[in-house]
């Protein structure tokens, strides 16, 4: 087996399931969010030029993922239109206010423009800083702060208010003081 | 009641675990990888010709006399050898490099055996081996020396480039080069020869010189003339692949396969290509049709490059060129719904074992054309019925359109 086969089933076995779960906060769609990571992988590996291993792999199947789920989001509109008609919402049972929770909050989601959705899960899953977001993106950081700001805006029409400790963090200074301007609620002096 | 939104986010990316995803996934994905990857090698193969990434090179490491049979192998950094001008005509032949693959290294091929003239295929490959990341701006290019009874007896370059390499990523170039002996400009003499090459990368913490080889090759005398008929050789191997086909494993369109047929294909394409003579080696792009067929709707992933354009002769894949699947992109079709992809073909033999790779020559006389495109199923909705999902790659193929190649 070839150097990249072990490394695909390591990363896939190890880590498949963590891309799917990051995929699908950004489409939305559980069998889309596997699609977008097949399509990932495949770009992936196929260059040839990204080693092998799954450590540093999976930074490239991320960001493949990413530019994939925004050049191809107009495209799958229509997909994403049937999709609910082929397949079920797989999640897992839990807690009952989590999983009202998770639902609600995946409506809001789904209320955000795609720049906006990605940028959302980039600060406050990925915990990526708005620069880093700007360079994953190709977009200023001026324009990563609006999208966050607005992303989260309508979130919270939707959710109520919300609170992000690591935003909260950042407000204080250290990593990223930009995200004072994200937050409506659970920050001080505004 | 607040909403944790970092909280909220990683319970709904988690709520997605599914322990079969590894197996659903890895199968496809190692199936299309492999194939881009083998389209790629064949591609390579047929051309010689290689781009894959860029690197930066800057100036040439010192070479210092050495063993001339020493095993070829991966080569070594040499971080305290000093950097001076390249190899030169006369100088003594670089030592042989220890290998060390756990920092950034060089390692190449050249030859193994081209005849007297011929350019020599040359490989070089850096390779990061170390855990951290390397990046140079400057670009310059990987000096090359040939060895000859220890002493440098031609020299040449293949270009480098700038970049950033991760762990474990490698940048290689694969060009034949052109070998001219020292002090004139006739090729080198028939005999044999070992290659070594040299590279000083400037990395943050200074420059860092690369030496590897060395790389045995041969130059044999030039080949007699071709005492047999084109014609008849191509015939010959046309034949060949006709006789083959029977035992040809690989699916449709691989060269030698059958035409498919009683099979009810969710899509088709259709391809009209226009009354003329065809000339044998001739690329040919047009346009084809894609529509689904009796009424479905059919959502897929279909490469961006579009269909590839094969040759049949009695039902048998016999021409075909490379076909590079590359991005794939969305293809959403409504039963009545229709899109123009791009469709391109290289009027050549194929070959068995299946690389891909056009051969020269294509007897003269009259082909089947199919427009074919490998695609991947992800939504069929039947007329009249459901959508239902499914995970297939299939190969879509067109009407055959009769194509006459005549002598080139």
């Amino acid at each position: 087996m070839a150097a990249w086969e072990q490394s695909l089933q390591e990363l896939v076995r190890t880590r498949g399931t963590a891309l799917v779960g990051y995929a699908y906060l950004l489409c939305g769609d559980r069998r889309e969010a596997e699609d977008l990571v097949q399509d990932a992988l495949v770009k992936t590996y196929a260059r040839g030029r990204v080693g092998t291993h799954p450590d540093n792999v999976e930074g490239y199947v991320r960001r493949a993922i990413l530019s994939t789920f925004l050049d191809g989001f107009r495209r799958r509109k229509r997909w994403a239109a049937v999709r609910h008609l082929v397949t079920t919402d797989d999640a897992a049972p839990g807690h009952e206010t989590a999983v009202g929770a998770r639902v609600d909050v995946r409506a809001a989601l789904d209320a955000l423009s795609p720049r906006e959705r990605a940028c959302v899960v980039l600060r406050f899953y990925d915990d990526l800083t708005v620069a880093r977001i700007a360079d994953q993106l190709s977009l200023s950081e001026g324009a990563v702060k609006r999208y966050l700001s607005d992303g989260v805006h309508r979130m919270e029409a939707l959710l109520g208010p919300v609170v992000a400790s690591r935003a909260r963090r950042d407000v204080h200074g250290d990593a990223d003081g930009d995200i004072d301007v994200l937050m409506t609620t659970g920050r001080k002096g505004r | 009641m607040n909403v944790n939104l970092e909280t909220s986010l990683d319970q709904l990316a988690r709520s997605v675990h599914d322990d079969a995803v590894a197996e659903r996934m890895t199968g496809q994905v190692q199936h299309m990888v492999a194939q881009i990857r083998r389209r790629r090698a064949a591609r390579y193969t047929a051309s010689g010709l290689v781009s894959m990434g860029t690197v930066a090179a800057v100036a040439v490491v010192g070479v210092q006399l050495a063993g001339r049979n020493a095993t070829p192998g991966p080569v070594a950094t040499q971080p305290d050898a000093p950097s001076v001008a390249g190899p030169g005509c006369g100088d003594a032949g670089p030592a042989a490099p220890v290998a060390d693959e756990t920092q950034m290294y060089l390692e190449g091929s050249a030859g193994p055996e081209v005849v007297a003239g011929d350019d020599v295929p040359v490989t070089v490959r850096l390779v990061n081996g170390g855990t951290e990341t390397l990046s140079w701006a400057s670009a310059a290019p990987i000096e090359l020396a040939v060895v000859s009874n220890g002493l440098v007896v031609a020299t040449a370059s293949v270009p480098g480039n700038s970049g950033e390499f991760g762990p474990g990523d490698w940048w290689q170039s694969a060009d034949p080069v052109t070998l001219v002996a020292c002090g004139g400009d006739t090729p080198l003499d028939p005999g044999e020869y070992q290659m070594f090459g040299a590279v000083t990368l400037t990395l943050a913490d200074g420059p860092r010189d690369l030496v590897a080889g060395p790389w045995p090759f041969t130059i044999t005398e030039a080949a007699t003339a071709p005492t047999t008929d084109p014609a008849a050789d191509a015939t010959e191997r046309l034949n060949a692949i006709l006789a083959a086909a029977p035992s040809v494993t690989d699916p449709f369109p691989a060269c030698g396969s059958i035409v498919p047929s009683g099979d009810d294909p969710v899509l088709a394409l259709d391809l009209a290509l226009g009354e003329r003579m065809y000339t044998p080696g001739e690329t040919v792009t047009t346009v084809a049709t894609v529509r689904t067929t009796a009424g479905r709707a059919v959502i897929a992933n279909a490469p961006t490059a579009g269909a590839l354009i094969v040759l049949t002769r009695d039902g048998v894949v016999v021409g075909r060129g490379y076909s590079n699947p590359g991005d794939v992109d969305i293809l959403d079709l409504a039963a009545d719904e229709t899109v123009e992809v791009a469709a391109t073909g290289q009027l050549s033999l194929c070959s068995i074992p299946q690389t891909d790779a056009a051969q020269d020559g294509l007897p003269a006389g009259m082909y089947q054309a199919y427009a074919v495109m490998e695609v991947m199923l992800k939504e069929v909705t039947d007329a009249g019925s459901g959508a239902y999902s499914i995970t297939e790659l299939i190969a879509v193929r067109s009407n055959p359109v009769d194509i006459l190649v005549g002598l080139p």
